[in-house]
């Protein structure tokens, strides 16, 4: 097969049967190093395999338009089989992901079926909190960007790498994500809005989609002792009792990756003023932690991430 | 084998989707060079000698035989709040395609070698501005949900991917060291973010006045006609390097509290190594090669000389 032999059945029907015998020959290979307990079912690849050709070809070639991207950008025959595996994998990280997702879908429904969430028919089935007014709309983009925004920095259970379905949020930290965006959201909070913030949170490729072969990341967190325990609990207390609610809400912001860009504009201030602001409140993080080591400031970060995202100041 | 792939009839399945799926009119794919105009998605392709690799930009501007451009990535799911996805009926492409704030620069208009789309101006100029840090409302719907590259280990993965790619397309367009410059000085006294007008950068740097340390100011966006001519290392930029080295350094400076030997050529601290891609008509262009400890897994933090740094690395 050469790669003008593939651009000319492209010119004269776009996916024909050449295409189709590379989809399988890559998909053959890619395979080889994933798991079919994790990303065909359980099934064997030889009775999964032509059900994620016919997924890659149908939803990231045609309905993607993949195909002509690779065209467009193949130099060679080699680029082209190179491409077409990014594309597999691509997929198979999609459908992992997807798993995940109604996984965590699920359980949030189940979550919001409790107090304190309150269940409204606008017109789908959506949630809310007590006492509070929501626009009976669908949130715009921006929305649910500030909402996956806020969320962000919530701890994730790192996966061992071998499971299908990551359990991703301990249950305490999926309820206080939820808590969190029905809050923050200004209407009513859909599966559809929660299945969107998931996608947004969670990358589509995990590592070890990228090199089936590496050693799952992350391992055992760091152990803390009791008096290192107290240390970053008390830090945190008094951070949060020295900051004030502009700073609090500057210093949530940044730690869940809010561009200084975004923060003046949702400020209404300048970007130099808004860094200004931004160098005070690292200035006393700075002051407040000085005495601490690296590991422990981290976690003094993060738990000042997770207070300050959950509303839980004090 | 081939007689045999050319007999057989295809699946019904494959034939229901093409069907499902018919071609987009893709506009004009014209691939006359001398068509390419700003606001155009054309694909370049490398000439360095090398086995080619051929990647979509977005034309910024021409100028002679250069063209700027923004480089435009077809895999979207990465997109964050600070990127923009340029949706396929937005520019007649069939597919989508994601531009990144860092990733542009110079390539040769010979590089270029067929269209795949175009944007409207108003868009592009959106698009201008949203790569020197405004941030426009035309845009708003068009930005990712995704991680930004301090949040995430695999993102930071995909942008050293795509920084490598473009700068073997940089790297064709012929900016060799400009020999009458010798070795540039990479010494770094002022790194200009966060709003600093070119006044007060130089203000600062009087203010640390060091016959060893080169005049420099970290610009953002792309680079404008008027840094030419100028004895000005540019680096290229806080956004590309990341705000939080860069905020890092412009802290050090006000505070005092720091040399700035971290952003040295070809050094390496706190694991961020910048090296010169191309040197010409007196700006000297860097990118990141690398950065980040993957130890700290979850949250943008790291540390300059004792101070805490965070922060979304594209402004």
């Amino acid at each position: 097969m050469t790669l003008e032999q593939l651009r000319d059945e492209y010119r004269t029907e776009r996916i024909g049967l050449r295409w189709l015998a590379e989809v399988r020959s890559v998909a053959r290979s890619v395979t080889s190093s994933y798991s079919p307990e994790i990303y065909a079912d359980g099934l064997s690849w030889q009775s999964a395999l032509e059900d994620l050709v016919q997924e890659v070809v149908t939803e990231r070639l045609l309905r993607e338009g993949q195909a002509a991207y690779l065209i467009d950008v193949a130099a060679t025959y080699d680029d082209f089989r190179r491409l077409l595996a990014r594309q597999i994998r691509l997929t198979l990280a999609r459908q992992r992901r997807r798993t995940i997702v109604d996984q965590l879908l699920s359980r949030s429904r189940r979550l919001l079926g409790s107090d304190p969430f309150i269940l409204v028919e606008a017109p789908t089935a959506a949630w809310t909190l007590p006492g509070t007014q929501r626009e009976l709309r669908a949130p715009t983009p921006r929305e649910l960007r500030q909402a996956c925004d806020a969320v962000r920095v919530f701890p994730r259970v790192i996966g061992r790498g071998y499971e299908r379905a990551s359990t991703v949020y301990r249950t305490k930290d999926l309820r206080a994500l939820l808590e969190v965006v029905v809050r923050d959201l200004p209407t009513p909070v859909r599966l559809k809005d929660l299945d969107a913030i998931f996608c947004g949170l969670l990358t589509p490729l995990l590592p070890s989609d990228l090199d089936p072969g590496a050693p799952p990341p992350g391992g055992a967190p760091a152990f803390l002792s009791p008096e290192d325990d107290y240390r970053v609990e008390s830090t945190v207390n008094e951070l949060l009792s020295t900051l004030s609610d502009d700073q609090s809400a500057l210093l949530r912001a940044k730690l869940n990756g809010v561009s200084d860009s975004d923060i003046a504009a949702n400020l209404g201030l300048s970007r130099p003023t808004a860094a200004k602001r931004k160098t005070e409140v690292m200035r006393v993080l700075s002051e407040r932690m000085s005495d601490l080591p690296q590991d422990l400031a981290a976690r003094v970060v993060a738990e000042l991430g997770v207070r300050l995202s959950a509303g839980t100041t004090s | 084998v081939t007689s045999h792939i050319e007999q057989a009839p295809l699946p019904e399945w494959l034939s229901s989707a093409l069907t499902a799926s018919p071609p987009s009119s893709s506009g004009d794919r014209t691939s006359d060079v001398t068509d390419l105009q700003v606001g155009d998605l054309w694909v370049f392709e490398s000439c360095d000698g090398q086995p080619p690799i051929r990647r979509i930009a977005l034309v910024l501007d021409t100028d002679g035989a250069q063209v700027h451009v923004a480089l435009a990535s077809a895999e979207v799911a990465w997109a964050s709040a600070n990127d923009i996805i340029l949706p396929t009926d937005l520019t007649g492409c069939p597919y989508e395609l994601m531009i990144q704030p860092g990733v542009h620069g110079r390539v040769w208009w010979r590089q270029a070698s067929h269209r795949v789309g175009i944007v409207n101006d108003d868009h592009l100029d959106a698009i201008l501005d949203f790569l020197w840090d405004e941030r426009p409302t035309e845009l708003e719907d068009l930005r990712g949900l995704g991680p930004t590259s301090s949040q995430d280990e695999s993102r930071i993965e995909f942008e050293r991917h795509e920084l490598e790619a473009f700068r073997r397309l940089e790297v064709a367009a012929g900016n060799e060291p400009d020999e009458s410059y010798g070795t540039p000085l990479i010494d770094v006294s002022i790194l200009r973010s966060s709003g600093l007008t070119e006044e007060e950068a130089r203000d600062l740097a009087a203010a640390f006045d060091r016959p060893d340390i080169t005049f420099c100011v970290g610009l953002q966006g792309p680079p404008r006609p008027s840094d030419n001519g100028h004895r000005l290392v540019q680096l290229f930029g806080p956004d590309i390097i990341g705000w939080r080295l860069a905020e890092a350094a412009e802290h050090a400076l006000l505070s005092k509290t720091a040399e700035l030997h971290v952003l040295t050529s070809g050094s390496t601290a706190e694991n961020v190594v910048i090296a010169p891609t191309s040197f010409m008509g007196g700006v000297v262009y860097y990118h990141a090669l690398g950065r980040r400890d993957s130890s700290t897994d979850d949250f943008p933090l790291g540390f300059l000389d004792g101070i805490p740094v965070m922060g979304g690395d594209r402004g």
